[in-house]
């Protein structure tokens, strides 16, 4: 697995996300309440871009006129048939098993040990791949940054 | 009003025709149509607003102007700028030919509600609108004609001033609800300008003509109003083949938008039975009514059929080939509507090459006579 | 010239089914508004007489006796009466020619079309008491749909519990055009009694509507408006399955009669594919509209609708063997070989149709 450093988490607003490409594909970053996601941005159904549409809390109903309104958006809409998936798993809403928007790994890092990584890397003019590749960014200690983790 | 020559607006080499998309749509914006209007209809405009009844008012569509969240411009209205929609639209997919139609246009219509003569000043400048904002920003736009169509004898007028006008005028709108069954007598001089001039009639919804959508009230969920849009066009086809208007004018073809088509062999079949047994209605009838629809129907493919298993797919696009409707079947995008379908993967990839050539390409081409399959003679 | 369907009298002949057969939809019509009065106050017999009133208008104007598809001409009585008026008729040419083991009949005969409450609701219960006295306790194979006044919601649940338990009826008449699209909250305290009383609710040909019955007007041909009426039951199913009445009734079951089947796969992919996107305006449809057919509706075998056997083989495969019902819809004209239909099917299909799924869907 690869480390790819793609933004940094003040890029991605709470509620919201961004697009990054990698390797030529494209991904969603996603930030629920803090906490980051990431998806192949691409609908599984006729390939939107998924971080076009908006993100939207549950709304759940076992009768009509009842409503369970979710508070949190957990929730990506397509920004074209409006299918939803959940951000976290990729599952879509109407057929969790077997329709789902491709999930990819993401972390957290601090720019203090991503910099050390750099530091280190290059007093040693080891050639990356190393652990992380940053390929768009200038890193800095005192940002966090979004590490997506791809097979290649 | 003189004729304009738009030389800017023809192909300056010939390129080859291989993506004829046959309905997307340019939306009017709150200002798009100022320009166009008389000035006492602007100020109708200003003091009444549009008062026909659409739908969307009071069922809640899945987004604004129920569009893809991604087609907004920099204007902030999806489908009002030209330059926008071709970089979106015919750019990105490579679509040589798109087919506008401003079902705006039949909503702010002659359904009733307002001044006939405001709604025909309306679609007049829905019309111009194509014409001095369309047609010259991009070759690649056609457009429908914009009529008051519940009074025929006005459409006419609009219909020859605008083919008068451009060549890229290429049908008649007509929505698929019709304050009558579209076969009634009320709209003959609709077919007789439609046979003259060798237009073909479009159904698409949107239109309410003041009627209800179902034989038992107004549905309450837009899902309803969605699902049911071949309602419209089914009772169309019914209308048209029993009030004797296809054997009368023999050269008459409408396209389905919207409609689906998966139903339309079983329900010429049905219809088949019904003229069976109904005798003294059906002796009048030159053919069977299944026979009628590889000469006079066609059908689009958006919203794409989606079956339970996939594999009913070409099982039901054989059905409907095999009742001789194979060349009666067209790309459609709706473009920005928000269940666009995209060219590149709405149509099933298990369909053969030649039914896939001639559902993006050469039915298109022949229907609305774009030229030979490979060329755009306009 | 008629129609004939060779395929349904000849059923039984040799080589045909031999299995059993329940026929979920035998029509019976009501000779005459005078065959009820023994049903009603004589206050209602005089009202009646003083107004001049016959058969409900819309009896005419839904099943016009000399139109093709209605009255197969070997169903005629020879007396020039009014086909389908009585056990004997019944009996002879339906119940004893395809030896049923079961029929259910309906008697549509246009009550929607009464708009005053009181005389409506009389009607109505005449209808039901003649219903059991002339058949159900007559005949041990029958079963019935109770009818309904169709404009006061109360009186129709009030008939409900009036009748509901009575063992014969199987099944509440509610003709596809109706005051208001089936799944709006309105209806609810009808469908709270169709479901205490475990009663089926049978959507059939026919019913007054406010407006026109198709989107775009009033059709002017007999054959435009009998064919588009599909475009009613597929407003009449949509506006069920959007509106939740399936989840707020989890046991409800509905029987669409009269309107065949080959239309049913189109619309269920289109409901499908929508809801994936529009699920979240209509919440509670928390399963596939396709699901929510398969668990709770039943569609019938008449009309076949001329479809090629092969086809109509093609479009149950597509359903689902498990759901549709043999009806006969006697007395009516349809076009449709039934004994090739039924050669056209896997075998395991053929059972299930012809009785079967009948069986299980009404509890026979």
């Amino acid at each position: 697995m690869k480390n790819y450093v793609v933004a940094r988490t003040e890029d991605v607003p709470v509620g919201g996300s961004i697009r990054v490409e990698v390797n030529g594909r494209a991904y969603g970053i996603f930030n629920v309440d803090g906490t980051f996601h990431a998806l192949l941005d691409r609908c599984p159904h006729q390939g939107a871009a998924l971080t076009r549409g908006a993100c939207i809390a549950t709304i759940e109903s076992d009768t009509p006129g009842e409503y369970r309104f979710g508070t949190s958006r957990t929730l990506i809409m397509c920004p074209w048939h409006g299918w939803e998936f959940d951000i976290e798993t990729g599952q879509s809403w109407f057929d969790a098993a077997r329709t789902r928007a491709l999930s990819v790994d993401v972390n957290v890092e601090h720019g203090e040990d991503l910099a050390a990584w750099l530091h280190e890397s290059q007093q040693t003019g080891a050639r990356l791949p190393g652990p992380y590749i940053a390929e768009v960014h200038e890193v800095h200690r005192e940002d966090d940054y979004i590490v997506l983790v791809l097979p290649r | 009003m003189t004729t304009v020559a738009l030389d800017a607006s023809t192909p300056a080499t010939r390129q080859p025709v291989t993506l004829i998309d046959v309905d997307s749509h340019n939306i009017p914006g709150p200002s798009s149509l100022l320009p166009y209007l008389e000035p006492q209809w602007l100020e109708y405009l200003q003091h009444y607003g549009v008062r026909s009844r659409h739908e969307a008012d009071i069922q809640p569509v899945l987004r604004p102007l129920a569009c893809r969240a991604d087609s907004v411009p920099p204007s902030g209205f999806p489908g009002s700028d030209p330059r926008f929609s071709q970089a979106q639209l015919l750019d990105e997919y490579g679509i040589d030919i798109s087919v506008l139609n401003n079902i705006l246009g039949q909503i702010n219509f002659p359904g009733g509600n307002q001044p006939v003569p405001f709604s025909a000043g309306l679609q007049r400048a829905n019309n111009d609108w194509a014409m001095y904002e369309w047609f010259t920003s991009d070759p690649r736009w056609r457009s429908s004609i914009c009529v008051t169509f519940e009074e025929p004898d006005l459409a006419v007028q609009e219909i020859v001033r605008c083919t008068d006008m451009s060549d890229r005028f290429v049908s008649i709108l007509v929505s698929t609800r019709t304050q009558k069954p579209f076969g009634n007598p009320k709209y003959e001089p609709l077919f007789e300008v439609a046979s003259q001039l060798g237009l073909p009639i479009t159904f698409h919804p949107g239109g309410t003509a003041m009627n209800n959508s179902t034989g038992s009230g107004m549905p309450s969920y837009y899902f309803e109003n969605h699902s049911t849009y071949p309602l419209g066009t089914l009772t169309a086809i019914a209308s048209l083949i029993f009030e004797g208007v296809l054997d009368r004018w023999p050269g008459l073809r409408f396209v389905a938008i919207e409609a689906g088509w998966s139903w339309a062999a079983p329900f010429a079949w049905r219809l088949n039975a019904a003229a069976d047994t109904e005798v003294v209605e059906a002796s009048r009838l030159q053919r069977k009514p299944s026979e009628y629809f590889a000469d006079h129907f066609w059908f689009t493919t958006q919203p794409i059929e989606e079956p339970e298993d996939p594999a009913w797919f070409v099982e039901a696009y054989d059905q409907f080939a095999g009742l001789g409707l194979a060349e009666n079947i067209m790309y459609s995008s709706d473009y920005p509507h928000w269940d666009f379908d995209s060219p590149r993967t709405a149509i099933p990839k298990a369909l053969p090459d030649t039914a896939r050539q001639a559902l993006f390409c050469d039915n298109a081409a022949r229907f609305y006579g774009f030229g030979a399959a490979g060329t755009d003679r306009r | 010239m008629s129609v004939s369907a060779p395929g349904l009298t000849e059923i039984r002949a040799p080589g045909g089914w031999a299995g059993p057969v329940i026929d979920v939809d035998v029509h019976v019509h009501v000779p005459s508004i005078q065959t009820l009065f023994p049903y009603m106050q004589q206050g209602w017999r005089d009202f009646i007489v003083e107004r001049a009133v016959g058969t409900p208008p819309s009896f005419a104007t839904v099943y016009p006796q000399n139109a093709g598809n209605v009255v197969r001409p070997e169903w005629r009585p020879e007396n020039g009466g009014l086909a389908a008026s009585s056990l004997e008729l019944v009996r002879e040419q339906a119940l004893d020619a395809w030896a049923v083991e079961r029929a259910i009949l309906n008697c549509y005969w246009g009550i929607d079309s009464v708009r005053h409450p009181d005389l409506a609701a009389t009607i109505a219960r005449a209808v039901n008491d003649w219903l059991i006295d002339e058949w159900l306790d007559r005949d041990d194979r029958l079963r019935a749909s109770l009818v309904v006044p169709a404009h006061t919601f109360a009186d129709a649940v009030a008939e409900i519990e009036r009748v509901g338990s009575h063992p014969g009826f199987v099944q509440v008449m509610m003709p596809v055009r109706a005051m208001q699209t089936y799944g709006r909250r309105n209806w609810w305290p009808v469908y709270d009694a169709i479901v205490a009383h475990d009663l089926v609710m049978g959507m059939t040909w026919g019913g007054t509507s406010e407006g026109p019955p198709t989107p775009s007007g009033w059709p002017s041909y007999y054959a435009e408006e009998w064919a588009g009426e599909q475009g009613v039951f597929m407003s009449q199913l949509t506006s069920m399955v959007a509106e939740g009445v399936f989840q707020r009734y989890p046991t409800f079951r509905l029987a669409v009669l009269d309107i065949g089947f080959n239309w049913v796969p189109s619309l269920m992919w289109r409901l499908n594919k929508e809801w994936k996107g529009l699920r979240r305006t209509i919440p509670w449809v928390n399963e596939a509209p396709s699901q929510i057919f398969r668990d709770h509706i039943r569609f019938t075998t008449a009309p076949l609708d001329a479809a090629p056997p092969s086809e109509s083989a093609r479009f149950l495969r597509w359903l689902g063997e498990e759901m549709v019902m043999f009806a006969s819809d006697y007395p009516h004209a349809y076009p449709g070989d039934y004994r090739r239909f039924l050669d056209a099917l896997p075998e395991s299909a053929r059972p299930k149709i012809m009785a079967d799924n009948a069986r299980a869907f009404y509890r026979l």
